[in-house]
């Protein structure tokens, strides 16, 4: 980890602004998001974070303020540039989204068919690879209604995985799954930023998560990133949003 | 000083803001009014009634305005998606696998009930003209009304109401499921084509398979129809001698043309409102419901149109 620190940022955000009519959102974040790291995005329900996920996967266009994925502006190229960053990113949405109408191994094969960046037996054998390492061996015919929450939490990692994402998003990837589930994905959450060197990007509140696997954490604040720093930065913070999400409260005013 | 007077403000259906203008230029506004201050209260009173019938008067115009702009919204937005579809249509890659499953989806699965409706209809229609026909001895004319009226007319738009009420709205349902459950997100984000891969295929099938859906209606519709004025003591040579003089190649062309734009009428709205829907449970209850009447009522209308264009 220490020479990824001197590394150029993955993601730079400079002075993001969305607003939805007469509320505003997102007020100008800042925020630099370090490769080969798990960065997580915290906040507390309504502040502005899984608006903010939207805007770095390019589903909403800013109101103002730039997205830097390296030298790349992620709206100044049109079209074609936004799907060449998106080809380089994979996201876990927090209730996986998987395609209902395929079966397990169809979803996760989907994006290197679509793409046909792989050939067909290639994508099969990933495919089978990436579920036996997700424990989820022998379940690639299962269609999506027969799979349990952690189930479809998994198929949508191998789904994010299959196209070697250079950024990997987590959108809320503990909520709704018990603790033991949820030490499950924190650990898969590692092994997918050990394996592949992946920046990873997860938003989320679980604290637990944040102390235990974070490298960076940054805490979203009605519309402002008011911390950025390691989880030690984080628990000793005198700042009183962030005391009171360290305490649990995750109420409280900056 | 800038006037302190409240005018109605159109953008914001009438809610009243501050003039702010020197001098104020406001209609209501008495030009004494500013500056008096003894006789204010009566034109204070009179300028507050003026525009209180004035806000009442224009309400209903500010309500028609505003459905006016929702409407130009919508159908701009339904041309881009559309065009957007057809234009994906033409660029490849060209995934043949989806286009043919929509293909099955809008055309074989709904033979039998295209086969069920053309049969009965024709037979219905036998029925009633058929005593009126016999008042004039134009029994020799039944056959040929009743395949004229299949082929331009009762096959083209019955089918297309339940292709509709069958596929049109499980379009909008499905699509406005997978809007809600983010799935259409997730194409989006994997770098892949929302419009190409979803919609593309769903409007091509159904320009395609409705004029093979009003084919078979129309000929099932014939059937229908001759079984009943057999039944109903025709001559079977009576009913079908004259149709080949009487019914034109046009009539009959017309009429999957006609069947044809239905077909992008039944599926471009269903994918509309499946693609746009907001909301949970609700908005997918909503967007089928919104995708059958704006179907029907869109297939009515341009069955006018092209009718009146046409023939």
């Amino acid at each position: 980890m220490a020479s990824s620190a001197q590394r150029a940022p993955a993601i730079r955000v400079k002075g993001l602004r969305k607003s939805f009519g007469e509320a505003e959102v997102l007020r100008g974040v800042d925020v630099t998001l370090m490769p080969g790291r798990v960065n997580f995005v915290i906040g507390k329900s309504g502040g502005g974070k899984s608006v903010l996920l939207k805007h770095l996967t390019g589903l909403m266009r800013p109101d103002g303020g730039e997205i830097w994925y390296g030298a790349d502006e992620l709206w100044r190229s049109g079209n074609s540039g936004l799907k060449a960053l998106r080809r380089k990113m994979g996201l876990l949405f927090q209730d996986g989204a998987l395609f209902d109408s395929l079966t397990v191994s169809e979803n996760v094969a989907f994006p290197a068919w679509y793409h046909g960046t792989l050939r067909p037996a290639e994508a099969a054998g990933r495919t089978r690879d990436l579920l036996k390492e997700l424990g989820l061996e022998g379940r690639g015919e299962a269609r999506v209604a027969e799979l349990s929450g952690g189930e479809r939490k998994r198929v949508a990692l191998a789904r994010a995985l299959i196209m070697s994402p250079q950024v990997l998003f987590f959108d809320e990837p503990t909520t709704g799954l018990d603790p033991i589930l949820s030490t499950q994905v924190d650990s898969l959450i590692l092994s997918v930023r050990d394996r592949t060197g992946a920046t990873v990007v997860v938003v989320s509140h679980d604290i637990a998560a944040v102390l235990s696997i974070a490298d960076q954490v940054s805490l979203i604040h009605e519309g402002r990133m008011i911390l950025t720093g390691t989880p030690q930065d984080f628990r000793e913070s005198s700042i009183p949003a962030v005391r009171e999400f360290v305490s649990g409260g995750g109420e409280g005013g900056p | 000083m800038p006037c302190g007077c409240r005018r109605p403000d159109f953008a914001s259906a009438f809610s009243r803001v501050a003039c702010g203008r020197n001098p104020c230029l406001c209609p209501a506004t008495p030009p004494a009014a500013a500056s008096t201050s003894g006789g204010q209260a009566r034109p204070r009173l009179t300028q507050e009634l003026s525009l209180s019938v004035l806000s009442s008067l224009l309400h209903p115009l500010a309500l028609l305005g505003r459905a006016a702009i929702g409407a130009v919204f919508h159908l701009g937005r339904y041309a881009i998606l559309s065009a957007r579809a057809f234009g994906y249509a033409f660029v490849p890659p060209f995934r043949v696998r989806g286009y043919l499953k929509q293909m099955e989806s809008v055309g074989v699965d709904s033979l039998f009930v295209v086969i069920l409706t053309g049969a009965f209809t024709g037979g219905v229609f036998t029925l009633q003209i058929i005593y009126g026909f016999r008042m004039f001895s134009a029994e020799s004319m039944v056959g040929p009304t009743v395949a004229m009226a299949m082929t331009r007319e009762l096959g083209p738009v019955l089918t297309a109401l339940m292709v509709t009420g069958r596929v049109g709205s499980s379009m909008a349902a499905e699509l406005a499921a997978m809007k809600v459950t983010e799935q259409i997100d997730a194409l989006a984000v994997m770098a892949a084509e929302p419009v190409k891969y979803l919609v593309s295929p769903r409007i091509i099938a159904g320009i395609i398979m409705l004029p093979l859906l009003t084919a078979v209606s129309d000929a099932i519709g014939v059937v229908g129809g001759y079984a009943v004025a057999v039944v109903k003591g025709l001559d079977p040579g009576q009913f079908a001698g004259r149709i080949q003089d009487i019914v034109r190649m046009d009539d009959v062309l017309d009429g999957l043309v006609k069947s044809a734009f239905f077909g992008f009428i039944l599926t471009s709205v269903g994918c509309y409102a499946g693609f746009y829907c907001k909301g949970g449970a609700e908005g997918v209850g909503r967007a089928t419901t919104g995708a059958v009447v704006v179907s029907y009522v869109a297939i009515l209308v341009g069955d006018f149109i092209l009718t009146a264009v046409m023939f």
